[in-house]
């Protein structure tokens, strides 16, 4: 679990400031593993449990007595969904004076290097808002149909286009995630975060990151009906005002 | 005088029981003038429409609707989609302010073992 602790020390400017939110939804499997490997390498950890009707908060509690300096939870009553999760974890990362804030997926799929790799444009002045591309070639080939579906509708509803819409590992700075204010409720969030980002004219750049498939990485994310769903919900966003 | 026929009869009682309902809410503040008026003025020419059936008729042509029972369907109709509609966006923001109570709490009843963060309010 406790991996490479060496770097702890040695990554200290890296990790100064830096918040990673990893909201969770049932994810006991994986939880605690994801979040003590962050925390390991020093970074603050902004768990949010989103109504898991499984023992998620209670691995993340017992993963938290480990790193008490690093991890912090918040925990939704009920289940509000991917973008009320991922609102909750920033807004509390801004209170704990973030510089940047990192988004993290709870289910393994994400390396904990690429924390460091999307927080680079950030740390360099280069962007105030970054997403994490992941190489379509590396997915099945249903996923990567469908996310490359979604990259279409993003540009087309929002006329902005990026390598992966989809991505659930972004880097934003302080300042632009203060700006950034996302009310859909499922996946939709993530295309969401992209209109947001476009609406207030947040410096965007993209890193290349590397995704793990595993059994549970792949059931959950974008797959044909969760497209359709949020292709549905921003033609509806479209009358929203 | 023409006999009342019994449909009249119960769609008048109806109707001022309606108007008094919605007029007892007015009354109390729990309806707005715009809503008050628009109900009093919907039964109003239900009631019209009962005593009068072919007035109905008149106001389809003046639209240039065949008959007055069309009129009255295409109305339905409308009035439903309103309704869907209404309901959709009060459901939306519902669940919008579900949402921000559930996000407000989790952040006020943050779990933390760190010292220097016990000390948010």
């Amino acid at each position: 679990m406790t991996e490479e602790p060496s770097k702890t020390m040695t990554k200290d400017e890296n990790t100064k400031g830096v918040y990673v939110v990893v909201p969770a939804y049932n994810e006991e499997k994986t939880v605690s593993e994801v979040i003590e490997k962050i925390a390991s390498r020093g970074y603050n950890v902004v768990l949010v449990n989103d109504g898991s009707a499984d023992n998620t908060l209670e691995c993340a509690k017992k993963s938290q007595k480990k790193y008490p300096k690093h991890i912090t939870i918040v925990s939704h009553y009920i289940n509000r969904g991917l973008g009320a999760a991922l609102k909750t974890g920033m807004e509390d990362a801004l209170t704990h004076n973030a510089k940047y804030i990192v988004t993290f997926d709870a289910d393994g799929q994400h390396e904990v290097n690429d924390i460091c790799k999307v927080c680079q444009p950030l740390h360099e002045g280069k962007a105030e808002a970054v997403i994490g591309a992941r190489p379509f070639e590396d997915m099945p080939k249903s996923k990567s149909f469908a996310n490359s579906m979604m990259n279409l509708l993003t540009r087309i509803f929002y006329r902005v286009k990026v390598r992966d819409s989809q991505s659930g590992l972004r880097a934003f700075s302080a300042n632009a995630a203060s700006k950034i204010d996302v009310v859909s409720q499922g996946y939709g969030v993530s295309s969401e975060f992209i209109k947001e980002i476009k609406l207030n004219n947040i410096k965007l750049d993209e890193v290349t990151i590397t995704t793990i498939y595993t059994p549970e990485t792949q059931a959950k994310g974008t797959n044909a009906i969760v497209g359709f769903k949020i292709m549905m919900k921003m033609f509806l966003d479209l009358f929203r005002f | 005088m023409q006999q009342l026929l019994l449909y009249q009869i119960v769609f008048l009682v109806i109707a001022v029981i309606a108007v008094a309902l919605i007029f007892k809410r007015f009354k109390n503040d729990k309806t707005s003038l715009p809503t008050f008026m628009l109900w009093t003025f919907l039964w109003v020419f239900l009631v019209i429409f009962a005593f009068v059936p072919h007035t109905i008729d008149v106001v389809a042509h003046m639209f240039g609707i065949g008959t007055g029972a069309n009129l009255l369907f295409i109305i339905s109709i409308i009035g439903c989609f309103y309704l869907i509609f209404r309901l959709y966006t009060k459901i939306d923001d519902l669940n919008q302010n579900v949402n921000d109570l559930v996000r407000e709490l989790a952040i006020k009843n943050e779990i933390s073992l760190d010292d220097k963060d016990n000390k948010k309010d």
